[in-house]
């Protein structure tokens, strides 16, 4: 089972107890920025009236993940897209990767490394709701199994389809993704990415990688095979020159 | 002046059209107003606030003091952040609040400074034991 969140746009009210909550769950330096930052991985964004939160939306086949040369980044089976900050060397390649430009950088640390949601591993291991939703006073954010979030949206939508614009963010973007949003106008408006392709971004990099292996095989033996007969030929032909001169 | 309403019967007068229109306008109200409660907010999100939080009184203090989100939220312009979680953690409840570290702006002190709102020092009665909840 992996678990993810609902964001509804039409029931957010701006408060930032989505924020707050973050900080103080993952020990945060204050204050709380009005955009994403390594230090601030979750706000409520107002565009034009509409709430969006910004947020790592923990994909399903996660791109940052793919890329880390140094596998800080790693997709758990319970959902969330965490990181290791032990680990990280920050080359920032997950930063260029990230389909929805979520990972930021410590650009006022020495030696900085990268900085997002990790959508509360911990308390998420021991059961409990991600911080942002345990507090949110309207629901907006809601935490639950993503198979069940993903029908609550197409639930919503039909339900009430003229407050909502048909489209569930983050149920095909980048393959899938645990965090789920609804909306009351196009996602384009309020920000969001909608060129993001359909399919995981991962699969672009694996259908090459995965024959590396066999191609440096195949090709390997083959090199070394022709290798060794041409020389076992030219040793041959070496040791059989004196005979030859003595038998002409 | 008597005005029959359907002069062929004879039997509405003016006062009985007139009981009658307030009796349709009455029901009309009603039906509309039952049908659809909150009309006037459809589509406005439900708010949640938490409980009001009743702190233990220390010795020698006047009395409780009960804390309610809903005066303390719209007075922050529906803004958490306002308090949260810089003065006060939002994950965990606030165990303890001392006079002397409001007097020194943090806590309840940091609004209730005598300017934005009243002083912690003004009025005992106005949280302590201010009769509103036990």
């Amino acid at each position: 089972m992996s678990v993810g969140l609902l964001f509804d746009s039409t029931r957010c009210i701006g408060c930032g107890a989505c924020s707050a909550a973050c900080k103080e769950a993952n020990d945060l330096p204050l204050p709380i920025e009005d955009h994403t930052t390594a230090y601030t991985w979750t706000v409520v964004e107002d565009v034009g009236g509409a709430k969006i939160r910004r947020l790592c939306f923990h994909c399903a086949e996660p791109t940052c993940v793919s890329v880390c040369p140094v596998a800080a980044l790693q997709k758990t089976a319970a959902g969330p897209v965490v990181y290791d900050p032990q680990r990280c060397i920050g080359c920032r390649y997950c930063i260029m990767a990230c389909p929805f430009g979520v990972p930021k950088y410590q650009w006022d640390q020495p030696v900085p490394i990268v900085g997002k949601c990790i959508l509360c591993a911990g308390r998420v291991a021991q059961g409990l709701p991600t911080a942002c939703a345990a507090v949110c006073p309207t629901g907006a954010t809601l935490f639950g199994e993503h198979g069940s979030l993903l029908r609550e949206a197409r639930k919503r939508i039909a339900a009430t389809p003229d407050r909502y614009v048909d489209h569930v963010y983050g149920a095909n973007e980048a393959g899938g993704t645990s965090v789920l949003m609804l909306a009351a106008v196009p996602f384009a408006e309020l920000g969001m990415k909608t060129d993001v392709p359909r399919q995981p971004l991962p699969l672009l990099t694996w259908n090459v990688l995965s024959k590396i292996p066999s191609f440096v095989g195949v090709w390997g033996v083959l090199l070394l095979g022709i290798h060794w007969i041409t020389k076992r030929r030219e040793e041959v032909s070496a040791y059989e020159a004196p005979q030859r001169e003595k038998e002409r | 002046m008597r005005v029959a309403y359907f002069p062929s019967r004879g039997v509405c007068t003016m006062e009985s059209r007139t009981l009658l229109c307030c009796l349709l306008f009455a029901f009309v109200f009603a039906a509309t107003w039952g049908a659809t409660p909150l009309a006037a907010e459809e589509g406005a999100p439900e708010v949640r606030l938490p409980a009001d939080v009743t702190y233990r009184s220390a010795e020698n203090s006047p009395g409780p003091v009960v804390f309610s989100h809903t005066v303390h939220v719209p007075l922050a312009g529906d803004r958490c952040v306002a308090c949260h979680p810089a003065l006060f953690p939002i994950l965990r409840p606030t165990e303890k609040i001392t006079h002397a570290e409001m007097s020194a702006g943090k806590k309840c002190g940091a609004c209730h400074d005598g300017v934005a709102a009243s002083g912690v020092e003004d009025d005992c009665a106005h949280c302590h034991g201010s009769g509103e909840k036990p």
